[in-house]
């Protein structure tokens, strides 16, 4: 096993769920969330999780993938942004080609297979996203 | 027997959601890489299958069914008290995918969880056990999940079928359903009609022996139960759902029971997306309450081999209208689709793969 198991295990909720807190004090949402508001310093914070649609800022596109990641190559990674938090998220992209990407394109959140520790190894999952689809809410 | 004491009286599905992979291979594909005869897919009722990407397996599908099942139920995660997941191609041997879309979803740690195998039919058992424990009130409210990336040997004539899906279904109070369960029969015995022994990569099936012994005669076995269990006729049900492992067999066992064939056809999914294992009746239930109207009854038939089959007489109530907008319909899955070539459906689901570096 070459993937740190403890690791994923302390990281799925923010892996599994789009986790936020938002500041007491100064009413700033903190993504990644954290105990203590980056913008104000007020440990006042609370939890949520971010539902809904977001917009794809930019994206690139890997073609040298790292160890575990090959069935999934190519890979597009994004930036992408929940304007109604202003949280901008890194994430992998998945069910588009890359000629179909454009900045603003929306997008909904989904849990995919992140990568496979070999064949007898963890299988890590965590939320990507897809373009909306019809119907989606 | 008196049917109106049955705990099913109590229980409803609060939510129900399904999920369909974006990937289709045309079956025309499948005769022409494996010299089949090209009037194969037609004699099967086939045109495509779908199948899950290179990202997806049964867990991350069956997460979509069920948030799309939970939307409709609008319960607090909090509120489930059970996660059971029917499959037959869970991406562990051991370690359960039901604690892991109990945890993305929010649901543990306060609740039961547990995968389920009978082959095609494990979802259905939840779905019998589920009401069980709601009716007792050892839950409020359980989840039962069937998902499968169903597996078949290349070239073997299962191949044509066998593809990717997921339904899940919320199952709690009546009063808080979109549909009530009226009554239901299970038909069980040792039929070796189809198996995978451990280790083995694909199952194995005994081809003239997967229809009349098994399909046939099982759901023939629960469908007789339920009607003599209620006093239910063929005339009383408004839709029909059986196991979909190809389109005929549907056709035909309800032509045995005695069942228009304009009853089964709105739940007749499988020459559009295949046979989705532990979501095929389901997911055309599924789409009965996409569509269905209040007070309408629907016989619902699902089938595993080894063997067994389950029947349930479900009504569908005021509730299912405003349940129905919250959450994508197994049509938008249907329509949302890409049509892929042999060798990337062969990537997709690991027929082929590159050597360990």
């Amino acid at each position: 096993m070459k993937h740190s198991v403890p690791r994923y295990w302390r990281s799925r909720r923010n892996l599994y769920r789009l986790e936020a807190v938002k500041c007491r004090n100064c009413s700033r949402v903190n993504y990644p969330p954290s105990i203590t508001c980056r913008y104000c310093g007020s440990r006042n914070v609370e939890y949520f999780e971010i539902n809904g649609l977001a917009k794809l800022i930019t994206w690139t596109v890997i073609y040298s993938e790292p160890e575990g990641f090959e069935v999934f190559k190519p890979i597009i990674v994004g930036v992408v942004e929940f304007p109604e938090h202003g949280v901008r998220v890194l994430a992998r992209i998945t069910d588009v080609d890359s000629s179909e990407l454009r900045e603003g394109l929306v997008l909904e959140p989904i849990l995919r297979k992140m990568s496979e520790d070999g064949v007898a190894g963890i299988i890590r999952y965590s939320l990507a996203f897809r373009p909306k689809m019809s119907g989606s809410k | 027997m008196n049917y109106l004491s049955s705990p099913e009286l109590s229980v409803g599905i609060a939510g129900w959601g399904s999920y369909i992979p974006m990937y289709r291979l045309s079956v025309c594909e499948i005769a022409r890489i494996w010299g089949f005869p090209p009037e194969t897919p037609k004699n099967l009722g086939m045109e495509e299958k779908a199948v899950a990407g290179p990202d997806e397996d049964s867990v991350t599908m069956g997460y979509e069914a069920a948030l799309n099942a939970l939307r409709r139920a609008e319960v607090s995660p909090r509120d489930i008290g059970a996660v059971w997941a029917g499959s037959e191609s869970k991406p562990y041997a051991v370690k359960p995918s039901a604690s892991i879309i109990a945890e993305a979803l929010g649901i543990t740690p306060n609740t039961m969880a547990a995968d389920l195998e009978f082959a095609c039919r494990a979802a259905s058992e939840a779905l019998r056990i589920s009401i069980g424990a709601v009716a007792s009130g050892l839950v409020k409210y359980a989840l039962v999940i069937g998902t499968d990336t169903a597996q078949a040997e290349p070239g073997d004539i299962l191949e044509f079928t066998a593809s990717s899906g997921a339904s899940a279904f919320v199952i709690g109070p009546a009063d808080n359903a979109a549909a009530v369960f009226e009554a239901s029969y299970t038909y069980v015995t040792d039929t070796p009609d189809f198996w995978r022994r451990d280790g083995a990569l694909y199952p194995l099936h005994t081809e003239a022996f997967t229809g009349e012994p098994a399909y046939f005669s099982h759901i023939v076995g629960a469908v007789k139960g339920l009607f003599e269990k209620t006093g239910l006729r063929p005339g009383d049900f408004d839709y029909a759902v059986f196991h979909q492992p190809n389109a005929t067999f549907p056709l035909r066992v309800a032509a045995k029971l005695g069942i228009e064939r304009e009853k089964v056809l709105p739940g007749l999914l499988v020459s559009k997306i295949g046979n989705t294992y532990n979501a095929s009746a389901l997911t055309g239930f599924s789409r009965i309450l996409d569509i269905a109207r209040p007070g309408q009854r629907v016989l619902l038939a699902p089938f595993g081999s080894g063997a067994g089959s389950d029947a349930y007489s479900i009504i569908i109530t005021d509730k299912v209208l405003e349940k129905r907008e919250k959450a994508p319909t197994v049509d938008d899955y249907i329509a949302r689709r890409k049509v892929i070539d042999y060798a990337s459906y062969a990537k997709y689901r690991s027929l082929i793969a590159r050597l360990p570096r």
